[in-house]
């Protein structure tokens, strides 16, 4: 930790591409801006929009939304075992094929229910009532419309151009091979959505930084992480990537346990969130959670880019989704995954973790709504960001860098 | 709603009708429209058995969980809720928190 009268730009001495000017408020109220982040950040990145397990046997399948593309995507297993994406659209007249949001296609495929057109597992076009009147229809060229869909550790990534000149691990970069298993024991266990008056980009620097959680959590979890040693909570360890980034948050690990934290320790039922010395080591993780061996540790941030964190713990995982509506509205899909409890003990102590991290989460939220009320009054032209906020302004610049570059 | 509860934990069962809601945004909500002091009787009565309570649910695996043990297991779940009340927070909601009715919840599994 750098002394007040010490080195007070360490993180940028090791990253001075990342620099310490001031940032313009642009990039977060102009439309224009966000059109272009819509065409060169959006339409060139890989997109998570899901996990393998939503569409395990042949014929399985999930519809998601995707704001930013103005499309849905429609991902489901073929009668093959392929995982493929396709526009949730019919090649006739634009209406989506798949009416519910998941289900198995195997018996019905999927039938248009304007005109009926059907379409296979494969998305090959099956069907097509009254179908000599469609002069000069080819079947074989009327397939569903695809998009690329490649799989890296469990997560479902699917990108608007069907043949993208980025192949996805080029995309995942530094960490693909850092999280090997990590994912692949957790199940989906909660989710919920809400939309929020904020651009997309302002609750993803929130997750990246520890200096609000004195101030946002100060009457919630702050005490968990912050202490007497590191009251502004700094982040021993930052790791900022070519387009992704990680961050962890240490615990404070000398505060007496609350009752219920010593109980969920005694019964393993604890996770890292929770801090207590039996789950806060690395022991069993793979090198990209905990990358620097924080040693008093409860868990990193993961910014995947562009659009997703996760919070990465022991035992478990929370994926937060930020699709940017407009430039000023974002929905956030939260989704909560946990190793399956074996005992009633383990459950019951899963339920503090999910409880504890749904009102974090709302106190996150809660401030955002005013923070992009103030950018955009006009009254604050920049953002002096902290060294210790770093990695924002490492996400602001590689968003920048894509919208001017486009790479 | 009670499918049964055990003899032992009796004493407990007056919580049933409020605190053994089955959905987990059920539990919050009910966390936040309780008052601090019908939060506390709840978390005051549960604390004092905690580990009575905890053995005998640990004493089944989570799949074999017999029906009559349900409702005491939903007690629990929502004590996780009323703890954050008491021991973190000190108030049944959070100070400064996003509008919990804007959330639009997927699921929550239920066990």
């Amino acid at each position: 930790m750098a002394a007040a009268t010490g080195v007070n730009y360490e993180w940028a001495a090791r990253y001075p591409e990342v620099g310490t000017k001031p940032l313009p408020v642009t990039p977060y109220i102009s439309p224009e801006y966000f059109e272009a982040e819509r065409q060169r950040v959006f339409r060139r990145c890989w997109l998570i929009v899901g996990r393998v397990d939503e569409a395990e046997k042949p014929g399985d399948f999930f519809v998601r939304d995707m704001p930013p593309l103005d499309t849905s995507a429609l991902v489901v297993r073929g009668d093959d075992g392929k995982l493929r994406a396709f526009h949730n659209m019919c090649k006739h007249r634009g209406n989506q094929v798949a009416a519910t949001p998941r289900g198995n296609a195997c018996e019905a495929g999927f039938p248009c229910l304007f005109h009926g057109w059907t379409y296979d597992t494969q998305g090959r076009l099956a069907y097509v009532p009254d179908e000599q009147f469609f002069v000069g229809l080819d079947r074989s060229r009327t397939g569903l419309m695809p998009m690329a869909c490649e799989v890296w550790e469990g997560f479902v990534f699917v990108h608007s151009d069907p043949a993208p000149s980025q192949p996805l691990t080029d995309f995942i970069g530094e960490i693909r091979t850092t999280y090997d298993g990590y994912f692949s024991t957790m199940k989906r266990v909660s989710g919920y959505q809400f939309d929020m008056n904020i651009n997309w980009k302002v609750f993803i620097d929130v997750s990246v930084e520890g200096c609000h959680a004195a101030y946002v959590h100060g009457n919630n979890i702050a005490r968990q992480f912050t202490g007497t040693e590191n009251p502004f909570l700094h982040l021993p360890s930052k790791r900022l990537y070519k387009l992704h980034r990680t961050v962890s948050i240490p615990a404070d690990l000398s505060r007496e346990p609350r009752p219920l934290e010593g109980l969920s320790h005694k019964y393993n039922a604890a996770t890292s969130y929770t801090p207590t010395q039996a789950k806060n080591t690395a022991e069993g993780l793979p090198p990209g959670v905990n990358p620097d061996r924080v040693p008093s540790w409860a868990f990193d941030i993961l910014s995947l880019f562009p659009n997703m964190v996760m919070l990465t713990a022991k035992g478990t995982y929370i994926t937060m989704t930020f699709w940017p509506l407009s430039v000023n509205r974002t929905r956030v899909d939260v989704v909560f995954y946990m190793d399956p409890a074996k005992t009633l003990g383990e459950r019951v102590g899963q339920e503090y973790t999910i409880a504890m991290m749904r009102d974090v989460i709302r106190e996150d939220a809660d401030t955002l709504e005013p923070v992009q009320r103030g950018l955009e009054s006009g009254a604050l032209t920049e953002i002096p960001f902290s060294d210790e906020e770093i990695a924002c302004r490492h996400f602001y610049l590689t968003v920048d860098r894509m919208v001017k570059n486009g790479k | 709603m009670s499918a049964g509860f055990p003899e032992q934990f009796r004493d407990l069962e007056r919580f049933a009708a409020t605190w053994a809601i089955v959905s987990r945004h059920g539990r919050y909500q009910h966390r936040v429209r309780s008052t601090m002091d019908e939060v506390r009787e709840f978390y005051d009565a549960i604390t004092s058995r905690l580990e009575a309570i905890m053995k005998y649910l640990n004493r089944v695996g989570l799949a074999e969980l017999p029906a009559s043990d349900r409702t005491l297991l939903y007690l629990m779940l929502a004590y996780m809720e009323a703890s954050r009340a008491v021991e973190v927070i000190g108030a049944t909601e959070v100070h400064w928190g996003f509008d919990s009715s804007r959330l639009k919840i997927i699921d929550g599994a239920e066990l």
